[in-house]
């Protein structure tokens, strides 16, 4: 059922850009279109992440805005200052788990270029890595190599999620991890 | 999100869409408030992306009262108003007992993942032990791996229990926790000051209290949001059920849309009235406890102290 909403997006934003003067690509056929509109298409899924923030929004201390306003920190710094230290470790959550899925893209890919008996265009520009695999894996049947293709994306996920987390030392805040 | 798209069913429905969207249109206000320029321009705007987000389900719903041949014509208030389509979908397909399968399904995934995934949470981030952090990402490697690969492997064990063809294999692995939970609720229980726990063991409550009395209820907007996300996905999980189940009573919603889509859709009869039916009745259960549960999620949410 939700693939209902993944279907025809590109008629609907061609319509909007066309109402203020502007003609769209061909988002589903131009090799050089069909990323961003991959990209764009993957932002109708944002709403796990708006929810994931949201409890983080909430779980922060009303004490912590009192005592900032009555430090002369104005809206801005508020924000700065309290809200993102606060939400960091769930900004970081956000952050490692869109990169783990990114890597892995496939769905909406696939289902828009290489579902059943799709021979229209060219869709070389759409061919993830995580599709390339599967490709192999269940339709060339080249399990070996499949999986082998599976290990080299778990090593480079892995390696990036490292870096990740090294650099997210010097930026997430954890109020339990202090001295 | 489920995997039946093809070409033809995108040509069927992009004309869907189309319609409705130029509705940010800018509000002629006068100039001595500015400021209510901006707020109609930002409610329009809203009511815009609303409107793209809401306007595929209302489709929906307006064409599973239309006869077969007017699904397609895109008007939202159906000229001939008809209930056949329910009627015909119960005789079609046990979808009573499927609702029953899917909600048994449901909540023991739910149940299992949150509690599952809490205690291991709270393991990795009150206790401080050696490997902690090589462990953690071990935990955290299991996310890293196409969920492609794991499929057969996990199929073989579901197998070799006896498992394959029941219900099982559909939340059992739940028991287990879940990474992507895991590290969540772990992100919210660092985000706690120990003070409240050593305050806590002064008090002399122990280990298990410290974790349910101050820990959980500290953390309750993630627990809430974890047990969304595991109601959500594991109602319209299509692919295990897809593996695992055979016989036709034991379909969950997804599987059996999924059958008749093959059945009604394309390459079918064609009877895509049909299908959209049951696709309404699929997600209506939902959408209703959602909105039951959301006073509940709200409430929730505020007691930890709301930023207002």
């Amino acid at each position: 059922m939700l693939l209902l909403l993944f279907n025809g997006q590109s008629g609907l934003i061609n319509r909007i850009l066309g109402s203020v003067g502007i003609e769209g690509p061909a988002w589903t056929t131009d090799p050089t279109w069909v990323k961003p509109g991959l990209v764009m298409m993957s932002l109708w899924t944002v709403g796990g992440s708006v929810v994931i923030l949201l409890a983080a929004l909430r779980s922060v201390p009303q004490e912590l805005y009192d005592a900032a306003r009555v430090d002369g920190a104005g809206w801005w710094r508020q924000t700065w200052n309290v809200t993102v230290p606060m939400i960091s470790g769930a900004l970081f959550f956000v952050f490692i788990v869109d990169t783990i899925h990114a890597f892995q893209s496939f769905t909406e890919a696939y289902t828009a270029y290489f579902g059943s008996g799709n021979t229209t265009y060219s869709n070389d520009a759409a061919l993830f890595y995580a599709i390339y695999l599967f490709q192999q894996a269940f339709q060339f049947l080249h399990m070996g190599y499949a999986s082998a293709l599976a290990w080299i994306l778990f090593v480079v996920i892995m390696l990036v999620t490292l870096v990740q987390f090294r650099v997210s030392k010097r930026f997430v805040f954890y109020e339990g991890e202090q001295r | 999100m489920t995997a039946v798209g093809t070409p033809q069913e995108r040509a069927e429905l992009a004309p869907v869409l189309a319609p409705e969207s130029g509705r940010a249109r800018r509000t002629p206000a006068p100039r001595r408030v500015r400021g209510r320029v901006a707020t109609w321009l930002l409610y329009a705007v809203l009511a815009a992306v609303t409107v793209a987000f809401i306007y595929p389900f209302v489709w929906l719903v307006s064409a599973s009262f239309k006869p077969r041949s007017e699904v397609f014509d895109n008007k939202l208030i159906p000229e001939t108003f008809t209930l056949d389509n329910y009627v015909q979908v119960w005789h079609e397909a046990p979808m009573a007992l499927w609702l029953l399968n899917t909600v048994l399904v449901t909540v023991l995934a739910t149940l299992a993942v949150t509690v599952s995934s809490a205690m291991v949470a709270w393991g990795f981030s009150y206790f401080r032990f050696r490997g902690r952090g090589p462990l953690f990402g071990l935990v955290l490697a299991t996310m890293m791996l196409p969920g492609a690969v794991t499929m057969i492997p996990t199929y073989l064990i579901w197998d070799a229990l006896g498992q394959v063809g029941t219900l099982t294999p559909l939340w059992a692995g739940n028991l287990f926790g879940s990474a992507f939970y895991i590290f969540l609720l772990r992100q919210f229980f660092l985000g706690l000051p120990r003070e409240l726990f050593e305050a806590a063991r002064m008090d002399g409550a122990n280990q298990w209290q410290v974790f349910t009395r101050i820990a959980l209820p500290l953390t309750r907007p993630a627990l809430v949001v974890t047990a969304l996300f595991e109601f959500q996905a594991a109602w319209t999980d299509l692919m295990r059920p897809l593996i695992y189940l055979r016989d036709a009573n034991t379909f969950t919603i997804p599987r059996g849309l999924k059958a008749m889509l093959d059945q009604f859709g394309f390459g079918g009869e064609w009877h895509w009235e049909i299908v959209v039916t049951a696709s309404v009745i699929a997600t209506v259960p939902m959408i209703v406890l959602f909105f039951l549960g959301q006073r509940h999620f709200v409430e929730g949410i505020a007691t930890t102290g709301s930023k207002g």
